[in-house]
């Protein structure tokens, strides 16, 4: 098995590299040649920036680059996987806003919503598998790479164009907290 | 009575067209932007509006505040121009997928903060075009789906952000429509062409018309307590998994 690690550094990439290759948010270009080289047959994409606050604040221009680094790295490197007709699972690690929106977070919601697309998009590619995890800034990385393993392993082989959200229930309903602490 | 103002990017085709129409219908006075000037003058000329040129995948372009300018405001805003392909994936050319994001996504960002302090203004509202395809994907139009999911998140993210100003947010979800895009990049040769499309439940393919009634009603006094909706126009083909083999006569 070869893991290869690409997208944004830090805890949750660290967590599920171990000893595997990272690169760290590469350009389109080198993406595909970081594939073509390491033929991976386990691909996780990390795109966890920091938060980088709401749409309407943001120029279009670092929207622009901020999606280049993430969606569009990401999409080339299942793109390379497709044309090296790699049997490969790819795990897509992006925040808890691709499901559910936060609007105080919107530029990452953005992103992270064209990542979980990609991913459901990417899941009908022969030889490759996709899905996505979902994690919140407080999300204990460790636990993110237990799941991200059983994503990229083989022993469930029909995970496959799935979300699994891995906020501790937040976004279960509207401002769950807040209800709960109301309701005891 | 002062008309309200409308601006309709990609006004001059497919649904925008019909969009345009109808605003026109109702006694909106409308901007029709377009890339041809041949075109959006024809359409101001029919409906008697004012035509707007302006390419909205240009980081220069200027549409909003020129319309905002002939019209003297602008009470709704319809970010409709868009651009499609056809191909999965793996099929998806660097060019091509650069343009889908540059038009589906970038430019309705743009286009949404420059319009936001006439919004603001005029407490009105701001209507994007996304898909039935970014509520629940295609493979064959993979690029397309991504774009159009990211609209509809980016739709409900200005309406949480822009409603305490006033200004209302939503989306249009289209199913297929003829006549359809006309702006295509590769792979849809025949704009318009409903060949191999699927019929949905209620057996028949949308027209223009019927995505513009529901646009009409989203920037308009009845839906004044409505944002942050992705309103589904599909004839129900989002409604299951097998929703296209439901109406007589396909096999199931």
């Amino acid at each position: 098995m070869t893991r290869l690690v690409i997208g944004t550094h830090g805890a949750v990439a660290q967590a599920l590299a171990g000893g595997a290759r990272f690169a760290s948010s590469p350009a389109r270009a080198t993406v595909r040649e970081i594939v073509r080289r390491d033929r991976p047959t386990e691909l996780a994409v990390v795109a966890l920036p920091p938060t980088l606050g709401p749409l309407g604040a943001i120029e279009t221009s670092e929207l622009e680059r901020l999606l280049g680094e993430t969606l569009t790295a990401a999409a080339a490197a299942i793109q390379t996987l497709s044309e090296l007709e790699l049997s490969t699972r790819v795990v897509i690690v992006c925040p808890t806003g691709g499901l559910i929106p936060d609007h105080r977070d919107g530029v990452r919601s953005l992103i992270a919503a064209g990542l979980v697309m990609l991913m459901e998009v990417a899941s009908t590619l022969p030889r490759i598998a996709v899905n996505a995890i979902l994690v919140a800034d407080e999300t204990e990385p460790t636990e993110v790479a237990t799941v991200a393993d059983l994503m990229l392993g083989t022993s469930a082989e029909s995970i496959n164009g799935t979300t699994i959200r891995m906020d501790g229930g937040r976004d279960a309903v509207l401002a769950a907290e807040t209800r709960t602490e109301e309701m005891s | 009575m002062t008309p309200m103002r409308a601006l309709v990017t990609g006004g001059t085709s497919g649904i925008g067209a019909a969009i345009c129409r109808r605003l026109a219908l109702d006694g909106w006075h409308v901007a029709v932007a377009g890339r041809s000037q041949e075109r959006a003058d024809a359409m101001a000329t029919e409906i008697g509006g004012v035509a707007i040129v302006g390419d909205v995948g240009s980081s220069t372009d200027d549409t909003v505040a020129r319309a905002a300018e002939a019209l003297g405001g602008l009470d709704a805003v319809l970010l409709n121009a868009g651009v499609i392909l056809d191909a999965d994936l793996s099929h998806t050319p660097d060019a091509d997928w650069n343009l889908l994001m540059s038009i589906n996504v970038l430019a309705v960002h743009r286009q949404a903060r420059a319009a936001l302090p006439h919004l603001q203004a005029s407490q009105g509202s701001l209507l994007i075009t996304a898909s039935d395809a970014g509520v629940w994907g295609e493979a064959p139009i993979a690029a397309y789906s991504i774009a159009k999911r990211m609209a509809l998140t980016m739709m409900r993210c200005l309406a949480a952000e822009w409603g305490p100003a006033g200004v209302r947010v939503n989306a249009i979800c289209p199913g297929d429509t003829a006549p359809g895009m006309l702006t295509t990049t590769t792979g849809r040769r025949t704009p318009g062409a409903t060949d191999g499309w699927l019929p949905p439940p209620l057996g028949t393919i949308l027209r223009g018309e019927d995505v513009a009634a529901a646009a009409a009603f989203l920037v308009g006094a009845d839906a004044f307590r409505i944002s942050g909706t992705g309103l589904l126009i599909d004839a129900g083909m989002r409604s299951s998994t097998t929703a296209w083999q439901a109406h007589p006569g396909v096999g199931r």
